[in-house]
C-alpha cells in the first residue's frame, strides 16, 4: 500500500498544472441549456486538449491516445478539477465518447471500428449518445425491444429508446437492439454503432428537473445500419453491454468524484462567508457545522474509494462489480452536499436565476446520479448479487 | 500509488486472519468463562510470535520496523473478531514507551512480558508531570499499564497507581471493566505529539472499520443460509438491499482508514484531517452495520446466542475511547 505518487507521476502532475494554468479558456462555457452551443465549445476544447497532447491519457497509443497509466488519468481529473476548466465528467458533452463509448470499442470493437472511430473522438469531431433505455426496458434493460432485422448487409432497425442524454446534438449512438426473440431476453441482444444522422432517426427532447432539454426519446424508423458497425457480434450484445456499462460503473465517475472535494471545499468556504437570516454566519450554526463535518469526511471516503478503485483497475481491463459501491456511496452524497447548499442559502437558493444559479442547477442535475448507469437500487443487487454472494433477488 | 495491499501484506493478512479464526474468534463468548478472562500466557505468547505488539515500532527499539500500513491492516482483524482491546492497548503502549525512550518497557510490552489495557478518562488533571484522573479500564484483569489518550495527550500508567479500583459489568459484557481512580501518579511514558494521537484514532478507526466488515460478512452468510417464504432472505430486496449498503459502508471505511495510514506515514499536512475523516466514517460504519446486522439476523439477532449483539457493544466501546481522543468537528470545520 502506498500513496506517494511516482517522481515521474509527479513531473506529470507538474506539467498538467502549468499547462492548464496557462491555457484556461477565455471564453466562458455556454449555458447548459443551449446545447448545441456546448457541443461546439467541448468539442473544441477537445481538440484544443488534443492537439496539445493531452487526450486519450490511459487509452492505446496506436488509435492516438497516450498510453498511461489509469492513475496519470486520474492526476489529470484532480488537476483539471482545482484548475476552473470548462466541464468535464457527466456535465461535457464529450462524456459518453469518452468514458464509456470509446473504451467499449477498444476492449470489444474490430481494428476498423477503432481506428475510424477513436481517433475522431479524441480529436473532438464527434459526439456520442448512448441508446440503452427503453420506456418498456429501464431497469429490465434486457427486455428491451427495439427491433433489429438483418436485411443483407444492413440491421434494419425499428423501435424507441429513451433518456439518451443529448441525442439531438449526437454523431454517433451505442445502440442496443433485439435481433432475436428465441431463447433467453439477454441473449438475443447485439450492440450497434449507429449513425444519428441516417435517414429514420427522430430526436424528441425532454426537459430534465434541472432545466436543460439534454434528455431525449429517439424514434427508429427503418433505419439502415451496417452489420459492421456490430460490435461483439450479432446476439452478444449483452455481453458487450456489460462491458459499457463495466466502464460507466467502474471510471467513468472518476472525474465527477474528483470534482465533489472542490466542491464541498467551496461549500465550507460558502458557510464561512455566508450570513443567514438570523444575523449569524452559517458556519456557527452547530448543525451545519456537524453536516459539514459529515459531508468532509465522506468526500475524503470517496477521494480513498477512488483511489482503491484505480488501484483494482491498474490491474484488470475491465472493471469490476466493486465500482458499485463507490457509485452508490457518492451519488447519495452528492445529492446531500447540494441538500446543505440550498439549507446554507435560504431564499436566495430559491432565486433559479441569482448569482448560485450554477450551483443550483448542479444539485438538481445530482438527482440523475441515483438513476443513470443503472439505479441505486440496481447497483444495489449487483453488490449483493457479486461481491456478497447472495442469490439474485429479483 | 497504489491502496491495495502488497503480496507481503496480503500474506500478514492471511496468517493473522486464521490466527485470529481460530483462536479468537467471536464464537469465544458464548462461553462465560471467555467473557472479560484475560487471554492466557500461551496465546499471548502467539500473539508474540506474530510479531504482533511491536509490528510498527521501530526494529532498533525492539519491533519490526513496518508502518502504519501493517497496523491498521492487523487493527481491522482484531476488530473482525473482536479481540481484547488490550491487545489494541499493548500495541500501542509499545510505540509510547519506545517513543519515550523507555526501552526496557517496550520490549518487556514487546516480547509479552506486560501488557497494556486501554482506559476511558475523565478529570483528567496533569500537574508536573503528574496526573490524576477517573478512569474506566477495559479487560484490565492481568494488564500491568493502562493507556490513556484525550485530546492533548497520550499516557502510559502503571497498573499498580491506580487506587482504588472495582470492577463493574460492562454493557459489553464480554468485557471485563474497572473504574479506577489514579491521583497525582507519575505515567511510564508520556506523549504530546498529535502524531501519537492520531496513530491511536486510527488504531481505533481501523479495528472500528473491522467491526463493520465482520458485520456485513455475518449479515450475508445469514442472509444467505436462513430460508422463509420457501427461499434464502438474501433473495429478497429488503434484506440484500440493506446488506449491499452495508458493503458500502464497510468499504468506505477501509478505504478512508487505509488513505489515512498512508498519508500518516508520509507524513502529509492532510493527515490529521484524513484520521479525523476516518475516525467519522468508521464509527457511523461500525454502529450503522452492527445494527443492521441484528436486523438482518431478525429475532435471534435479539438475543444472546449468535453474536450479533457483541458487534453493537463493542463499537460503543471503540467510539468512546475515539472520541475522547480526537476533535473532528474542529479538525475538519475549524471555526476560530
Amino acid at each position: 500500500m502506498d500513496i506517494k505518487f511516482s517522481p515521474e507521476d509527479n513531473q506529470f502532475r507538474e506539467q498538467v498544472r502549468e499547462w492548464l494554468h496557462a491555457n484556461r479558456p477565455a471564453e466562458p462555457h455556454p449555458p447548459m441549456a443551449d446545447l448545441p452551443a456546448c457541443r461546439d465549445y467541448d468539442l473544441a476544447w477537445q481538440r484544443h486538449l488534443y492537439d496539445a497532447g493531452w487526450a486519450g491519457i490511459a487509452w492505446p497509443v496506436e488509435y492516438g491516445g497516450l498510453g498511461l497509466s489509469l492513475t496519470r488519468q486520474l492526476i489529470w481529473y484532480q488537476e483539471y478539477a482545482r484548475a476552473d476548466m470548462p466541464p468535464a465528467g457527466t456535465e461535457s458533452v464529450c462524456f459518453v465518447n469518452l468514458a464509456h463509448a470509446g473504451p467499449t470499442l477498444i476492449y470489444n470493437g474490430t481494428e476498423e471500428q477503432k481506428s475510424f472511430h477513436l481517433p475522431k473522438i479524441l480529436k473532438g469531431e464527434v459526439v456520442w449518445c448512448q441508446g440503452f433505455s427503453e420506456p418498456g426496458a429501464g431497469s429490465d434493460l434486457a427486455g428491451l425491444k427495439t427491433r433489429a432485422v438483418i436485411d443483407g448487409d444492413h440491421l434494419v432497425v425499428n423501435g424507441q429508446k429513451v433518456w439518451t442524454s443529448r441525442a439531438d446534438v449526437s454523431d454517433y449512438q451505442e445502440l442496443l437492439v433485439r435481433t432475436s426473440t428465441e431463447g433467453a431476453k439477454h441473449k438475443g441482444i447485439t450492440w450497434v454503432i449507429c449513425d444519428m444522422k441516417a435517414p429514420g432517426v427522430t430526436v424528441r427532447p425532454i426537459t430534465n428537473m434541472s432545466g436543460s432539454a439534454e434528455f431525449c426519446e429517439v424514434f427508429y424508423d427503418d433505419v439502415r445500419i451496417p452489420i459492421s458497425n456490430v460490435v461483439g457480434g450479432i446476439n452478444n450484445g449483452w455481453r458487450t453491454a456489460m462491458s459499457t456499462l463495466a466502464f460507466e460503473r467502474g471510471t467513468a465517475f472518476i472525474s465527477d468524484q474528483v470534482q465533489l472535494d472542490v466542491e464541498i471545499d467551496t461549500l465550507i468556504e460558502l458557510a464561512r462567508s455566508t450570513t443567514m437570516s438570523d444575523g449569524r454566519r452559517a458556519i456557527a450554526h452547530d448543525d451545519i457545522a456537524m453536516r459539514l463535518r459529515d459531508l468532509r469526511a465522506e468526500c475524503d471516503a470517496v477521494r480513498a474509494m477512488t483511489f482503491v478503485d484505480v488501484s483494482r483497475n491498474m490491474v484488470q481491463d475491465l472493471p469490476g462489480p466493486e465500482g458499485s459501491m463507490t457509485r452508490v456511496f457518492f451519488s447519495k452524497l452528492s445529492q446531500r452536499v447540494g441538500q446543505l447548499l440550498m439549507d446554507i442559502l435560504e431564499g436566495e437558493g430559491l432565486q433559479r436565476l441569482g448569482r448560485h444559479h450554477q450551483a443550483i442547477e448542479r444539485y438538481l442535475y445530482r438527482y440523475a446520479a441515483t438513476i443513470g448507469a443503472g439505479t441505486e437500487q440496481i447497483q444495489r443487487s449487483i453488490i449483493a448479487e457479486r461481491i456478497l454472494g447472495l442469490p439474485k433477488s429479483r | 500509488m497504489n491502496l491495495l495491499p502488497t503480496e507481503e501484506q496480503q500474506e500478514i493478512i492471511a496468517v493473522i486472519r486464521a490466527f485470529l479464526a481460530n483462536e479468537v474468534s467471536v464464537r469465544r463468548y458464548q462461553d462465560n468463562a471467555n467473557r472479560g478472562a484475560p487471554y492466557s500466557d500461551p496465546l499471548w505468547q502467539q500473539l508474540v510470535a506474530l510479531g504482533w505488539f511491536g509490528i510498527g515500532v521501530a526494529e532498533e527499539a525492539g519491533g519490526m520496523g513496518l508502518s502504519m500500513a501493517e497496523e491498521v491492516l492487523i487493527a481491522r482483524e482484531a476488530g473482525r473478531q473482536l479481540v481484547s482491546p488490550t491487545v489494541l492497548g499493548t500495541s500501542f503502549a509499545a510505540h509510547l514507551a519506545a517513543e519515550a525512550g523507555n526501552t526496557a518497557v517496550a520490549q518487556a510490552l514487546i516480547s509479552g512480558a506486560a501488557r497494556a489495557a486501554l482506559a476511558v478518562a475523565s478529570e483528567v488533571q496533569l500537574v508536573s508531570g503528574r496526573v490524576s484522573a477517573s478512569l474506566t479500564v477495559f479487560d484490565g484483569l492481568g494488564a500491568d499499564y493502562v493507556v490513556v489518550v484525550d485530546r492533548h495527550q497520550c499516557l502510559l500508567i502503571a497498573a499498580g497507581d491506580l487506587d482504588p479500583r472495582c470492577r463493574e459489568s460492562c454493557t459489553d459484557e464480554a468485557l471485563a471493566m474497572e473504574l479506577a481512580r489514579v491521583t497525582t501518579a507519575s505515567p511510564v511514558a508520556g506523549s504530546a505529539s498529535a502524531a501519537s494521537r492520531q496513530r491511536f484514532v486510527l488504531f481505533i478507526a481501523a479495528a472500528l472499520a473491522g467491526i463493520a466488515e465482520a458485520a456485513r460478512d455475518d449479515a450475508a452468510s445469514y442472509a444467505r443460509e436462513r430460508h422463509q417464504f420457501g427461499q434464502a432472505i438474501g433473495s429478497f430486496q429488503a434484506i440484500a438491499h440493506l446488506c449491499a449498503d452495508m458493503a458500502v459502508s464497510a468499504e468506505a471505511a477501509w478505504a478512508q482508514c487505509v488513505y489515512a495510514a498512508l498519508e500518516l506515514v508520509e507524513g502529509y499536512g492532510s493527515a490529521p484531517a484524513a484520521v479525523a475523516s476516518a475516525a467519522v466514517i468508521s464509527e457511523k460504519a461500525a454502529l450503522g452495520n452492527a445494527r443492521d446486522n441484528v436486523q438482518v439476523h431478525g429475532g435471534v439477532g435479539f438475543t444472546v446466542e449468535f453474536d450479533a449483539h457483541y458487534f453493537v457493544k463493542r463499537a460503543h466501546v471503540y467510539r468512546q475511547l475515539m472520541s475522547q481522543a480526537v476533535d473532528t468537528l474542529g479538525t475538519l470545520i475549524p471555526r476560530h
